[in-house]
């Protein structure tokens, strides 16, 4: 009660100065409208034909069969990619992110830098984008599978470890306690309690992942590795919007089975 | 005259290790900066015996009870489970042949099954690939299924814990604390977060079973009638100071409203 006075005599002039910038700012957008040229400017010649046109190839996809064929081999290509590069992340993240953790490390400095290398190689790996890391590969060994695979395995793998760290390290800790009273050392307690009450986490984050992993699949075919994203392109080359969706489409229904799948397996591993 | 020394030494010793009691406090006391919690305590518990720890909360029961434990070290004093002093042991499978817990609840690994959460008392005995193996193939599972029907929940085996009523938690508790066979056990207000009826039961239960074994147990209850009822002594603690220390049976009721009713009076004013 008492320190409410000073608050209430700084609050109007807070208020007042935020209203200040909030017409600031709206007299700038304002001014920014007069700058352009709405006759031609706004879109491109024949662009408002094209959003028409993109709007009903999305209700109205091409279906023939052969195009269909091409759409399931695609995703398949696709979903590989996707499934392997996961597969690699898997084999990166859980040792490095069970290191980051700390939480098996026998003394404090030994912790410190297990944890301090292990976020570092981690922090690396996922800073760098998994497109940026296809055109590194591809360059290194070329327009192969494995480049696909690697570069989506190692951003994802950094960041699979990072998440799992946090996880295996925010779990409750009277599980725990009573773990190490009944003897059971760090190795133990980790089996027995930190790896199953994170799990659920774990589980449903790598779900997403995959997810993820297929959309970024996808667009791997931008620089020519294949699958979703390559045909894609083909079709907006030709301006064949109905094709394009066909795909689009099939990639939308991928990542709601990978939902489905994964919220089956939640189920089932909640507590 | 050699033989007769030796023979009557060996008497000695053996005399001895029975006479060593489970639990002994020489001058042990606790302190946080300046805050004493707990008093410089004399303090012994034979073997065998079910001691009921009683006060008003901030009494230093916990404080008690995790020196037992030995999760912390005595500020000064020595603190001996059988004749072995606990600043000398490290956490560990010595440490957890000597003293099992039973907390007040949020104990057990809830996405585990019960037959694991049992088992789990047995991972200061076993090496890393048994655990490992147990982990899909439970090791011992007799052991377990033994405990288990001692506290009478056998059908929830394959349950998971967290999926447990309280009552049934404490039980797979103590189900764990069996399965650990420690010479002591420890409970820290074992049944707080249960209703009168589920905590009576519980409170027979764990002093049924341990005493079955022969092991000690010392527990901090807030509930009179029970300590009454299922211990053999109690032990009365305020302001980190014992004020009685007496058997069950001789407990008198004016000695109990001291206990709580000052310490009533004093969060009044």
């Amino acid at each position: 009660m008492r320190s409410e006075p000073p608050a209430s005599v700084a609050r109007p002039r807070a208020i007042e100065s935020r209203r200040a910038i909030t017409l600031i700012l709206l007299g700038a957008f304002a001014l920014s409208l007069l700058g352009i040229d709405w006759t031609d400017g706004v879109f491109k010649p024949r662009g408002v034909s094209a959003i028409w046109e993109t709007l009903g190839a999305f209700v109205r996809p091409d279906l023939s069969p052969d195009l269909l064929g091409k759409a399931m081999a695609a995703a398949w290509q696709t979903a590989v990619y996707a499934v392997a590069g996961l597969t690699v992340a898997l084999l990166i993240g859980i040792p490095l992110g069970v290191i980051a953790s700390g939480t098996l490390a026998r003394s404090r400095a030994g912790m410190v830098t297990q944890v301090g290398v292990a976020r570092g190689i981690l922090a690396f790996f996922r800073a760098i984008h998994e497109l940026v890391w296809a055109l590194l590969l591809v360059a290194a060994i070329g327009l192969s599978p494995m480049a696909a695979v690697l570069a989506l395995g190692i951003p994802y793998g950094g960041i699979l470890g990072r998440i799992y760290s946090e996880l295996l390290q925010d779990v409750p800790q009277a599980p725990l306690d009573a773990l190490r009273r009944s003897g059971a050392s760090e190795w133990r307690v980790f089996l027995f309690g930190r790896l199953p009450m994170a799990l659920p986490d774990m589980v449903s984050y790598t779900f997403y992942r995959l997810e993820c992993g297929i959309r970024s699949a996808a667009v791997l075919g931008w620089v020519g590795l294949g699958g979703l994203g390559f045909q894609v392109q083909i079709a907006l080359a030709d301006l064949a919007y109905s094709r394009v969706w066909t795909f689009l489409w099939v990639l939308v229904a991928m990542v709601v089975l990978v939902d489905l799948w994964s919220s089956q397996v939640r189920r089932r591993l909640a507590p | 005259m050699l033989r007769a020394n030796s023979a009557l030494s060996s008497s000695e010793t053996s005399v001895e290790a029975t006479a060593v009691p489970a639990v002994r406090f020489d001058g042990a006391s606790m302190r946080y900066g300046q805050t004493t919690v707990l008093a410089p305590l004399e303090f012994v518990v034979e073997r065998g015996t079910r001691v009921a720890v009683i006060g008003p909360s901030g009494a230093g029961k916990t404080t008690l009870l995790r020196l037992m434990a030995g999760a912390v070290a005595p500020t000064t004093g020595v603190v001996e489970l059988c004749g072995r002093d606990l600043a000398s042991l490290r956490p560990g499978r010595e440490l957890a042949r000597l003293v099992g817990m039973i907390a007040q609840q949020f104990d057990l690994v809830p996405n585990l099954s019960v037959l694991h959460n049992v088992l789990a008392g047995r991972l200061g005995e076993w090496s890393f690939g048994r655990s490992l193996l147990s982990l899909v193939w439970p090791r011992e599972q007799r052991l377990a299924f033994d405990a288990l029907e001692r506290v009478g929940v056998t059908h929830l085996a394959h349950q998971r814990a967290g999926r447990l009523s309280g009552g049934e938690q404490q039980r797979v508790a103590i189900a764990r604390v069996l399965v650990q066979r420690p010479t002591v056990v420890l409970a820290d207000e074992p049944v707080a977060s249960l209703d009168p009826a589920r905590a009576r039961e519980v409170v027979r239960l764990l002093t049924d079973v341990t005493g079955e074994q022969g092991e000690t147990l010392v527990a901090s209850i807030h509930s009179i009638d029970l300590a009454r009822e299922f211990f053999d002594r109690i032990v009365g603690l305020r302001n980190g100071l014992v004020q009685f220390d007496v058997p069950a049976f001789s407990i008198r009721d004016h000695v109990l409203d001291e206990l709580y009713e000052i310490e009533g009076l004093r969060s009044e004013v």
